[in-house]
């Protein structure tokens, strides 16, 4: 096939060069990699054990963001470069790999024939970024919780599948009505299960919702590179300058997405949900912590919430006592200083008034950096 | 008209030398070391609770505004912003322009501070500070310069205590929380916030940080990493880089009630708008600030839109009101080149004609 494809032929010979200068930095260490199209960010996981022991955190995080953005731009140079017509021309070339993305991604998420496990990856890599509010949100989510509450996937959940009869046979489970000695507790299990069911539908609402937005911003970045859009003259001169182009799409279907109606709602159901599931969540722990005779949060809180008040009711009284200390201190000092005291005030104020202008708007046009 | 050039061994050329730099650039990466922030000498004056209120030291023989000013932050990420390094140093430019400049660090709250309110804030800390430099200056009001949410904070201050402030500097300061373009109060429309607080306690940083980066998440998540493969080239720009991102995820967890109120009466309720805001005993509305306001936004301001700043002009009720418009963005008023040799000197000027 490459011996037919000049992008291919290229993207192998840079490749190889990536592979050479992991190479050098490991010590000589050649990394070992599964496939052409994972030498770059295997190569760069394998320097970077070998290097990070040594790093602050600070250090760590970065190169953790500078891998992720590395993966998604190396996947679009890849996807463009292997996914091509053999001796097309460019836009027939770049026609062909849109639909190609567009029908990996789709096939991600609603199924269907079945994908290479490459080619999943790189549907995954080349439209990582989009997946980062949610998998951020998860990550912040999980560490609220003191158990681990399962994600739903990013891809394929769909109400009509198994799965989501599953989530309805669980509801109907767990609305069963308790009776006998330990009824209660059954029931408090009961909701607690109710509402880890409520915070995976709206987390699934949330995904799908993204999911759909990210196939739309392809269908956008295709109409752009098409330049049905005059009015934004393009010019596409690197493999950088299309990666930007690309960015810039999503940012701007993303924005529109964020300001709708529809994502108002299912941002608010999912951050209420969790919280609701977390609150009861940690009700359970209080009753399981009181009854080992060892105090609880909601008592912790209590306390707190009484100590703030003491410091509330001394700050008060402090300034009372000021106030106290400086009128007497005010009553025993001599009548003329006083009356000095006063003209000189009098004094700035006028001063101020002098100084003091109509309202007026002064624009002052600078430029950022 | 579109221009479409890419041929398969330009491609692979590129990529090529992209991986040349970023292996360089990581090389570099691995010397950069420690971060530090804040480079003016500064002197801790007063301390309230984690509050530290510092004093920052004038330049030698340099002529000093004499009323002092006080830098009222957001209780959001951390002040260090304001002196991030020696060329991008808002508060080294005001005391370069002669002012006298004190500024409240509110450290990090704990769960023991849940309970803290926003009357706590601006009727005890703020106050307590503003009391203190009164009484070391022998003064009865200084001038207040309030940034984004202290912006917020100062304001309602002024409104309560305006025999204490003598002229207030507002900077990217959000007023109008409803402008149809603010995606953070549009978020925040359907979220119980009473159910959050109850349940949180505290709002952790973490979840801040993923509220702000959500603001435009793919040029902070990806295209800014790009351009970062270029910076690291030079281990000085990569440091300055660093710094930039150390103070982005420096959020301190917010004080669960404060923030609760924070959230309901001005994301929710627009209070300064609608009418009704009440700070502990105190009605605060915006026409008791009397004294003259400096307004100062940024146009290209993503987390505070201009409108929502710009409202202030007709709900102040002082005569002497002025604006100023900075051309860049919500950080970049803090610490872009232009911003260094333009603003400080202007909140100066116009300070220093009413003190």
């Amino acid at each position: 096939m490459a011996e037919n494809n000049p992008w291919l032929d290229s993207w192998m010979q840079a490749q190889q060069q990536f592979l050479n200068k992991w190479s050098e930095m490991a010590s000589g260490v050649t990394p070992q990699v599964s496939s052409p199209a994972n030498a770059w960010a295997e190569g760069m996981e394998k320097w970077w054990k070998q290097a990070a022991p040594t790093t602050p955190d600070l250090t760590s995080d970065l190169y953790q963001k500078l891998m992720e953005m590395g993966k998604s731009f190396f996947s679009m140079a890849e996807g463009y470069s292997t996914s091509s017509h053999p001796m097309g021309h460019t836009h027939e070339h770049l026609n062909h790999w849109f639909d190609q993305m567009k029908e990996n991604y789709r096939q991600l998420h609603e199924g269907g024939a079945v994908l290479s496990e490459q080619a999943k990856q790189g549907a995954k890599d080349f439209m990582a970024f989009w997946e980062v509010p949610m998998e951020s949100w998860h990550k912040t989510a999980h560490k609220m919780m003191p158990h681990a509450i399962e994600w739903p996937s990013y891809y394929g959940f769909d109400p009509g599948k198994p799965e989501g009869q599953l989530f309805e046979q669980m509801r109907k489970l767990l609305s069963m009505p308790q009776v006998g000695y330990s009824r209660e507790s059954q029931e408090q299990l009961q909701t607690l299960g109710r509402l880890v069911l409520d915070y995976q539908e709206a987390a699934n609402e949330y995904n799908k919702s993204f999911a759909r937005v990210a196939q739309e911003s392809i269908e956008e970045f295709q109409k752009v590179i098409a330049g049905i859009d005059k009015d934004a003259p393009l010019e596409v001169n690197s493999m950088r300058d299309l990666y930007t182009t690309w960015i810039n799409v999503c940012e701007d279907i993303y924005a529109d997405f964020a300001m709708s109606d529809e994502y108002q709602s299912i941002y608010g159901r999912m951050v209420n949900a969790f919280m609701a599931l977390k609150k009861e969540s940690e009700a359970l722990m209080d009753r399981q912590l009181e009854s080992l005779n060892m105090p609880s949060r909601r008592e912790v809180d209590a306390i707190s919430e009484k100590l703030q008040q003491v410091k509330r009711e001394n700050r008060s009284l402090r300034a009372e006592l000021e106030g106290i200390k400086a009128r007497l201190g005010d009553a025993a000092r001599p009548a003329a200083p006083r009356a000095a005291a006063k003209k000189k005030v009098a004094k700035k104020k006028v001063a101020k008034k002098a100084a003091a202008k109509k309202k007026t708007t002064v624009k002052k046009k600078t430029r950022s950096r | 008209m579109m221009s479409f050039n890419l041929r398969p061994d330009q491609v692979a050329e590129e990529l090529v030398e992209f991986n040349e730099k970023l292996v360089n650039g990581l090389q570099n990466m691995l010397e950069v070391g420690e971060i530090s922030e804040g480079v003016t000498e500064r002197e801790a004056v007063f301390t309230d609770d984690k509050l530290t209120l510092y004093r920052y030291k004038a330049p030698e023989g340099s002529r000093q505004n004499k009323v002092p000013m006080l830098i009222v932050y957001a209780l959001v990420n951390r002040p260090y912003m304001t002196d991030l390094q020696e060329n991008r140093s808002m508060i080294k430019g005001l005391l370069e322009n002669g002012q006298d400049v004190y500024l409240i660090d509110w450290g990090y709250p704990d769960r023991s501070d849940r309970f803290l309110t926003l009357d706590d804030y601006i009727n005890g800390y703020i106050d307590s500070c503003v009391d203190y430099i009164r009484a070391r200056h022998g003064l009865d009001s200084i001038n207040l310069l309030g940034i984004c949410q202290g912006g917020t904070f100062s304001l309602c201050y002024s409104a309560m205590h305006p025999e204490k402030v003598n002229a207030l500097v507002t900077m990217v300061t959000p007023v109008d929380f409803k402008t149809p373009d603010n995606m953070l109060s549009h978020w925040v429309q359907q979220v119980d916030i009473d159910l959050l607080v109850d349940t949180l306690g505290n709002v952790s940083g973490e979840m801040l940080n993923w509220t702000f980066l959500n603001l435009k998440p793919y040029h902070l998540t990806s295209l800014k990493y790009l351009s970062m493969v270029d910076l690291m080239q030079d281990v000085d720009q990569m440091k300055n880089f660093m710094r930039m991102e150390k103070w982005i995820f420096d959020s301190p967890d917010q004080a669960g009630e404060a923030y609760r109120q924070f959230i309901k009466d001005f994301f929710q309720e627009n209070r300064f708008i609608t009418g009704g805001l009440k700070i502990g005993e105190h009605d605060v509305s915006l026409d008791e600030v009397r004294m003259p306001v400096l307004n100062v936004y940024a146009d290209q301001d993503h987390l505070v839109p201009p409108d929502a700043s710009r409202a202030l002009k007709y709900r102040v009720g002082t005569k002497d009101y002025t604006e100023l418009s900075f051309k860049g963005g919500h950080i970049g008023i803090y610490v872009s080149g232009k911003a260094q040799a333009t603003v400080p000197p202007a909140i100066s000027e116009w300070l220093d004609s009413r003190s």
